[in-house]
């Protein structure tokens, strides 16, 4: 049945903000076959465009979207028979051809309601843009038939039947649109093409595409031009998957639909993960927002189905066929990602005497790192190759300022999100950032202990390794990369850190070249391999978004470990920026994480000063290991000396501190070197000026006080001028490196030979300072530099240990005689632990996130432990209330051991080669001591607690008072059967709460809301650095995707 | 030109960085805070020895005049509620004594023993491990725990190597024959330093010469090292001889006043003494009626002195000398504590020393004067006394005195006051972070 004559009633309704309009009529006047009626559907107000000569035009007023303005013409005109419209948008023309092969396809596919064209690009013919449209089984995601941008050969001339197809330029039978109503307005524009021609097929109809028929279409829609965003694509892309989503509830089974809903949230934080690990940030709000937008349309969607059910003839298994799979999706996504890799190699790829001269500098590079890790590991050997043997036996490094190192993963976990610094009777912490910052190095296999001990062990290879990958952004000779390496790693300061065992220093030395590298690649200030002729491969470099992510990554750890370094650091990141150009808002995203991971201390600092001494001391304080050093002038730091140098054995000549500040002095020479010879003038004068900034850091670190005597048992400490002293050696190194670069083929002529004598010289030279200052340094006899050593990981009696394990954790207080009477120490857990993190404490023995307050320490027990010593009586009770169960005579400590036995309160538990345990008990009650407790006339009843909260089975119901045995402050809170409980006053200073009668069940805990919103920030800017990180999609990609 | 300005200026800054920045003052962190809490120690009994063993053991020969022991003995025990420990006892009281008097054999003599409290670091300056001297420390341990000594030998050549640990039960007595560390050491001195609440320490010092006895005494501890400190009662007169004992644990030089009745003796040559750190050094004192010896030395010394009274042998030999000896520790200077003595049978004189002029006056437990003599700063005095045994005696603070106790046929022995009072001990506590130092 083919009807001899179709009528074709052309529609082109315009909004009047595509500019296209004039040449979609004229494409419409140039068509071989011309379509019988043409009505342009114009916007109010919208100004006629010309018309072409001898095309007639009956102009209509648009109506509030394309569906409604196209039945609108409809309404005002009656149907005819075999009457198809041609559906056409203000940015679609058709090719002369176009019309009339779509024509002779309706002709002979009766069955057809939808007869669509190709589209091509408008700007190129040859370029296809849509070529008909599936859907996934779900049905939550489109997928297009051809890629974007193919080139069309032919290869689709074959397609017909597809499942949809978009309906611009599309013949659409008139009485289909009709029974259909139109398209579904809950697409929103975005989607109902693919809607209609689904519930085509449905109903009985068939979907053809004209592969020979080519429209060009601009896609001003889609790509935002009708909004006036200048993002194109980006801009609809919230529409258009909320009606991918749209279409998917529309076509599931009803009872899937929840299901949905629910996998859209779920798809939408996947997305923006993704988007965040691709650094296209802005998407992150259009992905999060569209199961919102999803939920808004969601009312809409029972019509939707019901038109579904009622329009469909044939079953759902009719369309099984044209729906894709995983696999087909999974592909359809990979030849997408291939195509615009490929495009960006045949963009940059080097020619093959590039790609020759690249092979060779690899394998270059790829020995000069091995050799340095080799001989970076080497000297970690030499210098602290027993601790690696001690690791390996289970043994921990432990040291007067490191404390123990055997801390598990729940004691960091309840540190850092409690906000409760649990040591001595506890203290309301600033930040939880430290103990966060290892929580994953003790989440690893073999815990803390090995890898903060592999930490310092390896902290020399480890920041050789940094520095190496760093000093490629500044050089590419392998040779001063390497030395510059070893140079860093082997900086005075930093043995001193590793032999101190301060953590912070040293996480922070190996990560602060990761910092530098990441700016540098941030700005595109890296340097390109070197090929001959003085190029660099690829000529130009582009600031990469996944390096700033990087940068302020390792800036958050960088402060984290070395507060002091927040300061100097900004200000680089900041400096840096200004010269970035248009990487410049990249760059300063850099400091963000830092400053947001440091938010609790600048508010702190702020209050305290803002521009004061006090303050100074917030920003400088050290959040793990500290110990009191010896403040030195400022030339010393920058050799990298601390106060006392100790010379070489057999060279009783040299003094100690040409010794040991030889690596300092040739790295200074080497930066005078740069200067003088007037390369890379940038990098030398950063490199310079960041120097300069580290010597005012570790100088302002090392005169402040950073420790106070808050009564927790914590040595007083100056800061560590170290971190300061790894931003001067940093800078130094970089600016003799940067200047470094193609110095081998720098000169012309006889200069050449001069200059390439003076620079091997120079280099072994460098080379030899190194060597002899590792074997310096690890000559057998030489008196350590630092107290950090291997100790068996059970400090404590095993009695004590478990005690402080159980439900009731009881502290330990341990007692230790000297020369002229008795140290003590009260334990929270099996050892002095200071890799959880300082609370910090300003001068006057106030937390800092409690300004002027003074919460009870154990500085209390010191009388008690004055009558322990002197066996005298009535000394338990007070020890009782501060939940310590045991106490602990150490090995060695006759003294006070035989003075505990002769006291008969307590009992002795056990006596071994680790100490001597005895047993505290309560006065008046059998029940055991615990941290905290419910007091009751009838009775005590103990709490199963934590660090930081606990619950008491109330049992009984009586009245009473939970006592809770850590210091008072006004985050503890307490609930009985869910009621919140009033804090009462408690004579010793403990946090107490009054219990009504007649409850079950009471709970108590550290809430501190200041600090939970700090800690969720943080988590969210290091998280989202951490994924931006990841080099995916990086701005290479971009620039060929779009 | 520009980019060679902006090297130089960023050169020129990172000097000025160093220069500048040396002026910034540094902040020293404070010490570690140390509280030092005065500690009053649990009361615990005194203790006494026991009786004196005989270093040979009691040998019965058949013929009393050869014998070592002794048909003749009395052991006198004054003090309350004497509680048996090991051969010693204790006492609940505030002074206690044991006084025995042995009137013939090897140990023949009157050996007179103050009862002590127990401390945990103690100096006996006394005895002798030459031939024909025994030297037997008795350790007794009083409190309900159990205690650790560790005694360190001096002789005239140093501190002697060889230590002595010993284990002391809860209530339990030890004997240590110190020869049995150290032979040949003629002139000793013993630092016992004890754990816990400490121990109590006496020194039998029991000596023979051939055959003849030649004294047996109880070395109690004197002053803890100090600078300034007074060895009462070393007056002798006929045959006796008094030996200044002297040991500087970490060498002192010492300057020695001989307080007569009248104030400062005589003392030719030796009135200053420079002592080698470790090495007991003895002095021979000048014969006066009544002395004390005055010791003022530039660091802490410990003293005891040694008066010997030789008597005639009744059926032996002619010229055959037998002795008795007694031994003196030194007490502090002036430590404005007064100090008790429980009197025995037997004593008959309170050797004095006043470091003030004025009335000294000795009160019995009632408060009544029992004895009093006028003296004036720095002189010594023997002052007659007869009073029952059992009588607590109190002295006046500021005085240095001993009870003495002789017999015949010229045996003499020493009681020791002590002071009643609970000497509190400083103890200095501090915290301090714990992290075990060795694997």
């Amino acid at each position: 049945m083919s009807p001899a004559r179709l009528l074709v009633r052309a529609i082109v309704v315009s909004d009047g903000r595509s500019t296209h309009l004039p040449e979609v009529l004229a494409a419409v006047a140039a068509q071989s076959l011309r379509p019988d009626i043409l009505h342009v559907v114009l916007g109010e107000g919208v100004e006629r465009p010309e018309v072409p000569e001898g095309l007639a035009v009956d102009w209509v007023d648009a109506g509030r979207t394309y569906s409604r303005s196209v039945s609108r013409v409809l309404a005002a005109h009656p149907a005819h028979p075999h009457e198809y419209l041609w559906l056409l948008h203000d940015d679609t023309a058709a090719l002369p051809e176009a019309l009339g092969q779509l024509v002779a396809t309706a002709k002979k596919r009766t069955a057809a309601a939808v007869v669509a064209p190709a589209h091509v690009r408008w700007d190129d013919a040859s370029r296809l843009v849509n070529l008909g449209v599936t859907t996934t089984r779900v049905g939550a995601r489109r997928v297009d038939l051809v890629e974007q941008d193919d080139i069309n050969q032919g290869q689709y001339d074959e397609r017909d039947d597809v499942l949809a197809a978009s309906l611009a330029a599309a013949l659409v039978r008139r009485d289909v649109w009709e029974a259909f109503g139109g398209l579904e307005q809950a697409y929103r524009g975005y989607g109902d093409s693919l809607h209609f021609c689904r519930r085509a097929w449905r109903a009985g109809h068939d979907v053809v595409i004209v592969p020979a028929a080519k429209v060009r279409h601009a896609q001003d829609g889609l790509m935002g031009v009708r909004s006036g965003s200048a993002r194109g694509e980006d801009s609809t892309y919230g529409l258009r998957r909320t009606g991918e989503w749209v279409h998917s509830l529309a076509w599931s089974p009803v009872l899937v639909m929840p299901l949905l809903v629910l996998w859209s949230f779920l798809s939408a934080a996947t997305r923006a993960v993704l988007r965040i690990a691709q650094n296209e940030s802005r998407m992150v709000g259009a992905d999060l927002a569209v199961p919102w937008r999803l939920l808004a349309r969601v009312p809409q969607v029972p019509a939707m189905r019901l038109r579904i059910r009622r329009g469909s003839t044939r079953s759902a298994a009719a369309v099984a066929p044209f729906l894709v799979g995983t696999r087909a999706v999974v592909s359809h996504i990979r030849s997408r990602e291939l195509h615009a890799y490929d495009r960006w190699r045949a963009q940059s790829a080097p020619s093959d005497m590039v790609r020759q001269e690249l092979e060779r500098a690899a394998v270059r590079r790829r020995a000069g790192l091995a050799i340095v890790t080799m001989l970076a590991v080497a000297a970690s050997v030499a210098l602290h190759g027993t601790w690696l043997t001690a690791l390996s036996s289970g043994r921990m490094l432990a040291g007067e300022a490191l404390g123990v190192t055997d801390t598990s993963v729940a004691a960091l976990w309840e540190r850092t999100w409690s906000g409760w610094s649990a040591d001595g009777f506890g203290l309301p912490a600033l930040d939880g950032a430290f103990s966060a910052l290892l929580l994953p190095l003790a989440a690893l296999p073999g815990g803390l202990r090995v890898w903060l001990g592999l930490l310092l062990a390896l902290g020399v290879a480890l920041a050789a390794v940094s520095a190496w990958f760093a000093l490629g952004a500044a050089t590419r000779s392998v040779w001063a990369r390497g030395l510059g390496a070893l140079a860093y790693a082997l900086w005075p300061l930093h043995l001193q850190a590793v032999a101190d065992g301060r953590v912070g220093a040293v996480i922070a030395h190996v990560m602060l070249p990761w910092f530098a590298m990441g700016v540098a690649r941030a700005a595109g200030w890296h340097r390109g391999e070197a090929i001959g002729g003085g190029e660099e491969f690829p000529s130009t470099r582009t600031p990469s978004p996944s390096a700033a992510m990087g940068a302020a990554f390792s800036l958050a750890v960088v402060v984290v470990a070395a507060p002091v370094l927040l300061v100097p650091l900004v200000v680089v990141v900041i400096v840096a920026g200004a010269f970035a150009g248009r990487a410049r808002w990249r760059v300063w995203s850099a400091a963000v994480p830092a400053l947001i991971v440091s938010g609790p201390a600048l508010v702190a600092a702020w209050s305290a000063g803002p521009f004061t001494r006090d303050a100074w001391a917030i920003l400088a304080r050290e959040n793990g290991p500290a110990l009191a050093s010896t403040a030195v002038e400022p030339w010393r730091l920058v050799l990298g000396l601390t106060a006392h140098s100790q010379g070489a054995p057999g060279l009783p000549g040299i003094p100690g501190t040409v010794v040991v500040g030889a690596v300092g002095l040739g790295v200074v020479l080497a930066a005078a070197i740069a200067v003088a010879s007037g390369r890379a003038p940038w990098a030398a004068a950063s490199g310079l000026a960041i120097a300069g900034l580290g010597v005012v850091t570790a100088v302002a670190g090392q005169a402040t006080v950073v420790v106070h005597d808050a009564g927790t048992g914590e040595a007083p400490a100056n800061g560590f001028a170290g971190p300061g002293s790894t931003l001067i050696a940093a800078g130094l190194i970089g600016a003799a490196a940067a200047a470094s670069s193609r110095l081998w083929i720098a000169v012309e002529g006889r200069g050449r030979a001069a200059v390439r004598t003076a620079a091997s010289v120079s280099v072994v030279a460098m080379a030899g300072v190194l060597v002899a200052s590792v074997v310096v340094e690890a000559w057998p006899g030489r008196a350590e530099r630092g107290d950090v050593h291997a100790v068996s990981t059970a400090v404590l009696p095993l009695v004590a240990a478990l005690e402080q394990d159980l439900g009731t954790r009881q502290r330990v207080l341990l007692l230790a005689d000297t020369e002229t009477g008795v140290d003590y120490s009260v334990l929270e857990s099996d050892g002095t632990t200071t890799v959880t993190g300082r609370a910090q404490t300003d001068a006057a023995g106030a937390p800092v996130a409690r300004p002027g307050t003074s919460p009870t320490t154990p500085a209390v027990l010191a009388d008690t432990v004055a009558v322990l010593a002197g066996a005298g009586a009535d000394a338990t009770p007070v020890l009782a209330d501060w939940g310590i169960g045991v106490i602990v005579a150490a090995p060695g400590s006759p003294m006070i051991a035989s003075s505990l036995s002769q006291i008969p309160e307590l009992s002795l538990i056990g006596a071994s080669d680790v100490g001597t345990s005895y047993r505290v008990s309560r006065p008046d009650a059998d029940e055991p001591v615990s941290r905290a407790w419910l007091e009751a006339p009838t009775g005590i009843v103990t709490a199963d607690s934590d660090s930081w909260s606990g619950a008491v089975d109330a049992g009984r119901g009586d009245a009473g008072t939970l006592v809770i045995a850590a210091a008072a402050d006004p985050s503890w809170t307490a609930t009985a059967d869910g009621a919140a409980l009033d804090a009462v006053e408690d004579e010793q200073g403990r946090a107490a709460f009054a219990v009504p009668a007649g409850v079950r069940e009471v709970t108590y805990g550290y809430e501190d809301t200041d600090y939970r919103w700090w800690w969720w920030a943080s988590v969210v800017a290091t998280a989202w650095a951490l994924v931006g990180m990841v080099p995916l999609h990086d701005r290479r990609f971009q620039a060929v995707r779009r | 030109m520009i980019r060679r300005l902006v090297v130089l200026l960023a050169a020129g800054a990172a000097i000025v960085a160093v220069v500048v920045s040396g002026r910034i003052v540094a902040d020293e962190p404070a010490e570690r805070a140390t509280t030092v809490a005065e500690v009053i120690p649990a009361v615990q009994p005194l203790a006494c020895p026991g009786p004196v063993e005989i270093p040979v053991g009691d040998i019965d020969s058949g013929d009393p005049d050869l014998g070592s022991g002794s048909g003749e003995r009395t052991y006198d025990v004054e003090g309350e509620g004497a509680d048996p420990v090991g051969v010693g006892f204790l006492s609940e009281g505030d002074v206690a004594a044991s006084l025995e008097r042995i009137g013939t054999g090897d140990v023949a003599g009157i050996a007179a023993a103050a009862c002590v409290a127990p401390v945990r670091d103690q100096w006996l300056v006394g005895g002798s491990t030459a031939l024909g001297a025994s030297a037997r420390l008795v350790l007794t341990n009083p409190s309900d725990a159990s205690t650790e000594a560790t005694v360190t030998l001096y002789g005239g050549l140093g501190e002697i190597e060889e230590h002595a640990v010993v284990s002391i039960a809860p209530g339990a007595q030890q004997d240590l024959l110190l020869e049995g560390i150290a032979a040949e050491v003629p002139a000793l001195a013993v630092h016992v330093v004890a754990t816990g609440a400490g121990i109590v320490a006496h020194l039998q010092d029991s000596r023979l010469d051939g055959f003849q006895a030649a004294g047996t005494d109880w070395v109690t501890r004197g002053a803890q090292p100090g600078t300034s400190l007074v060895v009462p009662g070393v007056g002798v007169s006929g045959e006796a001889t008094a030996t200044l004992r002297l040991l500087a644990p970490e060498g002192a030089d010492v300057a020695l006043t001989l307080a007569g009745e009248d104030g400062a003796a005589e003392w030719g040559g030796v009135s200053a003494l420079e002592l080698e750190p470790g090495v007991v050094t003895e002095v021979e004192v000048p014969a006066v009626a009544s002395g004390a010896i005055e010791i003022e030395a530039d660091a802490p010394v410990v003293a005891g002195a040694l008066v010997t009274v030789p008597r005639e042998v009744v059926d032996g030999p002619d010229d055959a000398l037998a002795a008795d000896l007694a031994w003196t520790p030194a007490q502090p200077a002036d430590d404005g504590a007064a100090r008790s003595v429980m009197i025995a049978e037997h004593v008959t004189a309170l050797a004095v020393h006043a470091s003030a002029s004025g009335e000294v006056a000795f009160t019995d437990a009632t408060g009544a004067v029992v004895a009093s003599a006028s003296m004036t700063a720095g002189s010594s005095r023997l002052i007659e006394v007869d009073l029952p045994a059992g009588t607590v005696v109190t002295g006046p603070a500021g005085a240095a005195w001993i009870a003495i106790a002789t017999d015949e046929p010229g045996f003499i022995g020493t009681l020791v006051p002590r002071r009643t009072d609970v000497e509190s001990t400083q103890v200095a506590v501090s915290q301090r972070g714990y992290v075990r130092d060795e694997s």
